[in-house]
């Protein structure tokens, strides 16, 4: 028996587990030490070719833990990727660049000027004094080609207005015959309405789709429909996956500075018995409203399955199974709304595609 | 109303005494009446006409004890408290308050129990009422403070906390192999549901030993403080479970003892969010172990005791219970809380902790509280102060003849992670004291000399290889003391106490989960100084009345506030019944 509790004890004290390793609480030496390079900027990749799929990551060191950012900055487009972070050392894991794009327009194969800035504090005296975004590293970099977006892609509108995609399935709404005269015309007045593609600065490519008008008896200005047919296949129904968690719809998105008055209604039709008809009142239609808008290019990415049936913005049951159904999903149309007494309303758009599993990365 | 009642049941109390004297002892009365008058001089600069100089205050109190023996079994005590205010009269100033109730028993001549009120205890790292700062060694005129503090706040002498809830205890014993099985449970509630967002919050736990012989004994302990789901609105309920195994090995070889004392363990705290009943996550998790061991030896012919104790306490160590600090972290004080024309608030200091008992806490709370680095920058929280390791050493002897007794402890311990950098923190202390009775010494005389002498060296201090890292804490406490008896039972009392501070160091701010989010740096040039005499009679041992001057200093030019300073005349009244 005492044997037994002599190894008891023995063991109890001498025992010992693993505890974590480092310190407590924040860095002193974030907080208070002398910053300087220790390792220069360094791209793993210099000449990278992201359409082959390849990525390329940056590396640095620091004395201490710094806020840094570097930006790659197009030399033809002026895209901008700003890849930022809070470390020490910069590696794989936190400053790698897929071929995507922060600030628009998207990257093309160019070559890339590349800086890094970093802030961070020190200990003056009495006093602590903030450096912020001091540059301490810049170089080149050349992208051979562009990231390739895997999905459905609607349109970049590159190819200018597609004459498949047409209004038949409007013709219960009021203002058709307005609506007919949208398409593809030149955007040479901001008198009317004119609805078509645009070869101009673009966030993508070299074009992009301008919806801009007045209508001064209605909300609606007007509207642009993509139904399935208009493609290529001319299935009636797009080829998406069923799942509606595992689809994305997205596309690039810009109201002009100057207009506060735009309204974006965008409906997608489904099929719900897949005859090939949209029944309105008996199959489902589910839509996505934007009545505010952030300045500049931006991107827009909706699960299918967060998508919701409205009635004049509020959520309404569906019409038809209930079920999102991307797969039975027929048509989209874009719609530019404004208050009639508020004049002249502007949206514009680019790149509107289907991703699988996850947002769009443009 | 309150008042009504109040004066009812001493009413009640006092009629029912004069019968139960005359019944066996079933009933009778106890207690403790004070008197304390106060009489302050703040001594600050001199030009300041804002602030007032002087205070006079004090009290007078009763606390009423019934005790009843309804039975051989049976034990009921409840204390009612009637205290006034000086310069309180007419019911002014006065108040009635319930301070104790309690009921204990033994079932079946083997099951002891007790309801209502205790004081409880299982281990320092567990759930044990730590000493507060600067109490160890109180010097005898001093001493009379900190007893009122103490009773006032049932902090009784074994680092009991006082709960409310109800306690068991029995033991079960055998033929062979073990002499028996202890067993010691309790439950206490530290705070009440309000039914909206605050649960009810309970403490229990318990232990259970194996004594296996006279030379050895083994035990667990567990411990609980959680908060009972389904009391509240609230769907996330606090934790904190402690496991610990305790052990107790002695011998004895020819003239010395020998003796291995050990407690090790591991603590959870957390949140634990019921939303999803399936699914329960545990939020804010801290966990983490300790070991910790003394060994003790006794060379008898010498009366001499050396020991050795090791400890290694993980930051993440948490254990409510053990860790709860007696004072509270205050930077304003009761007394003379603002001074100088400017009327900046005044800094707290020893004298404070001496004297004011608003510093002091009743109850459990969760978390590391904030401390007073300047006097415990070590183990502040006791045996349990989280991330601490390292060795201390004491040796002591006690003369024979009660001549003397001597003590002398070195303790070397560091962190065990670092606080905002990877280098430790290492501390070193050392203690001295010396009591001497000098009566013992003197040939034919009786009347009492005693002397207190003591000093204290902390220190913390960490290097690194920049500035900043780069810390150092100093605090050296003196103190000296004197209780020469005059007449018979007529004392004079004669104390002098320093504490000088300097340096600095990084104090880590926690968050409410008790995560390091920051470090504030404590830096002070601290010198504060108290003399005292006095002159105390004792009318019996359970009687005595005490006249005591003090006269108190305070300096700290990091702070770049006035020096200070008190008087205080003091005359205290103290009959036990």
């Amino acid at each position: 028996m005492k044997r037994v509790l002599y190894i008891l004890v023995l063991g109890t004290v001498l025992s010992s587990c693993e505890r974590e390793e480092g310190f407590q609480g924040p860095s002193l030496i974030d907080q208070f030490g002398e910053f300087n390079v220790v390792e220069n900027l360094q791209i793993s990749n210099p000449d990278v070719d992201f359409g082959a799929g390849e990525s390329s990551f940056f590396r640095a060191e620091f004395s201490k833990s710094v806020n840094w950012e570097i930006v790659i900055k197009g030399a033809v487009s002026g895209a901008e990727k700003v890849i930022s972070g809070s470390s020490r050392i910069l590696d794989e894991d936190n400053a790698t660049w897929d071929g995507s794009t922060t600030n628009f327009p998207m990257f093309k194969s160019e070559s890339c000027d590349i800086s890094l800035a970093v802030s961070y504090n020190i200990n003056s005296g009495d006093s602590i004094i903030s450096v912020t975004d001091s540059i301490v590293a810049s170089d080149k970099f050349n992208v051979a080609s562009i990231k390739v977006n895997n999905g459905l892609l609607l349109s970049d509108f590159e190819s200018g207005f597609n004459q498949n995609w047409d209004n038949r399935s409007l013709s219960s709404l009021g203002g058709v015959d307005i609506i007919n005269e949208f398409t593809n015309v030149t955007l040479s007045t901001q008198a009317g309405v004119n609805f078509g593609a645009l070869s101009t600065v673009s966030p993508q490519g070299n074009s992009f789709f301008n919806l801009a008008g007045s209508c001064s008896w209605d909300w609606l200005i007007g509207m642009l429909v993509m139904p399935a047919e208009s493609y290529s296949d001319g299935a009636s129904t797009y080829d998406l996956n069923e799942n509606p968690n595992n689809v994305y719809f997205n596309f690039l998105l810009n109201v002009p500075e100057n207009i506060s008055n735009a309204k974006l209604l965008i409906r997608f039709y489904e099929d719900d018995n897949n005859n090939g008809i949209f029944e309105s009142g008996s199959e489902d239609m589910y839509s996505i409203w934007q009545e505010s808008f952030d300045v500049g290019w931006q991107t827009l990415s909706v699960r299918y399955s967060d998508l919701e049936a409205l009635d004049e913005g509020s959520p309404v049951q569906p019409d038809g199974n209930g079920a999102r159904n991307p797969n039975l999903l027929k048509a989209i149309d874009f719609l530019l709304l404004a208050d009639p007494s508020s004049g002249f309303s502007q949206v514009q758009m680019d790149y509107v595609i289907f991703t699988d599993d996850e947002p769009l990365k443009p | 109303m309150t008042k009504k009642i109040a004066v009812i049941s001493l009413l009640f109390i006092f009629s029912a005494s004069s019968y139960a004297q005359e019944n066996n002892k079933k009933f009778w009365l106890s207690g403790l009446a004070r008197g304390v008058y106060n009489l302050d001089e703040l001594k600050g600069e001199e030009s300041d006409t804002t602030s007032a100089s002087k205070a006079e205050y004090g009290h007078t109190l009763v606390d009423l004890s019934a005790n009843i023996r309804p039975n051989a079994h049976t034990y009921i005590r409840s204390t009612i408290r009637v205290r006034n205010e000086y310069g309180g009269f007419w019911g002014s100033g006065v108040t009635f308050d319930l301070r104790e109730l309690y009921l204990r028993g033994l079932i079946a001549s083997s099951i002891r129990y007790q309801v209502g009120d205790m004081d409880y205890k299982l281990s320092p790292f567990t759930f044990y009422n730590n000493n507060e700062d600067l109490f160890d060694n109180t010097l005898d005129i001093f001493s009379m403070y900190s007893e009122m503090m103490h009773y006032d706040y049932f902090y009784k002498g074994n680092n009991t906390w006082r709960q409310q809830g109800l306690a068991t205890d029995f033991s079960l014993s055998f033929k062979e192999g073990i002499e028996e099985l202890q067993f010691n449970l309790f439950t206490s509630r530290i705070n009440p549901s309000n039914f909206n967002t605050i649960s009810d919050r309970v403490f229990y736990g318990g232990n259970v030993t194996m004594v296996q012989s006279a030379q050895i004994s083994a035990g667990v302990n567990y411990i609980n403080l959680a908060d009972i789901a389904g009391t509240s609105n609230n769907t996330s309920y606090f934790k904190n479970p402690v496991l610990t195994g305790t052990y107790s090995l002695n011998t004895t070889l020819d003239d010395f003892k020998f003796k291995l004392d050990g407690e090790s363990g591991f603590s959870k705290s957390f949140t634990a969010n019921n939303q999803d009943p399936d699914n329960v996550v545990k939020e804010n998790l801290v966990e983490d172990y300790f070991n910790y061991a003394t060994f003790k030896s006794v060379y008898e012919p010498f009366n001499t005791e050396f020991s050795v104790s090791y400890r290694n306490v993980g930051q993440g160590y948490r254990s409510a219970g053990a860790q709860m600090r007696r004072l509270k972290y205050k930077t304003q004080a009761f007394m003379f809380d603002r001074y100088t024309n400017q009327q900046v608030v005044r800094p707290v200091g020893m004298w404070d902790i001496k004297n004011d008992p608003t510093f002091y806490n009743s109850q459990i709370e969760v978390g590391l509280a904030e401390f007073y680095p300047q006097y415990n920058n070590i183990d502040p929280y006791g045996l349990a102060t989280p991330n601490r390791q390292g060795l201390d050493f004491a040796l002591t002897r006690c003369d024979e003849d009660d001549r003397y007794s001597v003590s002398l402890e070195y303790g070397m311990l560091s962190e065990i992670v670092g606080l905002g950098v990877e280098d430790l923190k290492k501390f070193n202390s050392v203690a001295a004291s010396l009591d001497m009775n000098i009566e013992n010494m003197l040939p034919n005389y009786d009347k009492q000399i005693t002397m207190q002498l003591g000093y204290t060296n902390d220190q913390t201090k960490r290097s690194g290889d920049q500035d900043f890292i780069e810390t150092e804490l100093y605090t050296q406490r003196i103190y000296a003391g004197l209780t020469l008896e005059l007449a018979d039972k007529f004392y004079y009392l004669l104390g002098y106490e320093t504490i000088e501070a300097s340096g600095s160091d990084y104090l880590a701010v926690r968050d409410r989960n008790d995560v390091v989010e920051d470090f504030t740096l404590f830096e002070t040039q601290l010198s504060e100084r108290i003399f005292g005499m006095g002159l105390r009679y004792e009318f019996d041992n359970k009687n005595d009345l005490q006249i005591l001057w003090q006269d108190y200093s305070w300096s700290n030019s990091v702070l770049g506030t006035e020096d200070y300073g008190f008087d205080r005349m003091s005359v205290i009244y103290i009959m036990k019944f």
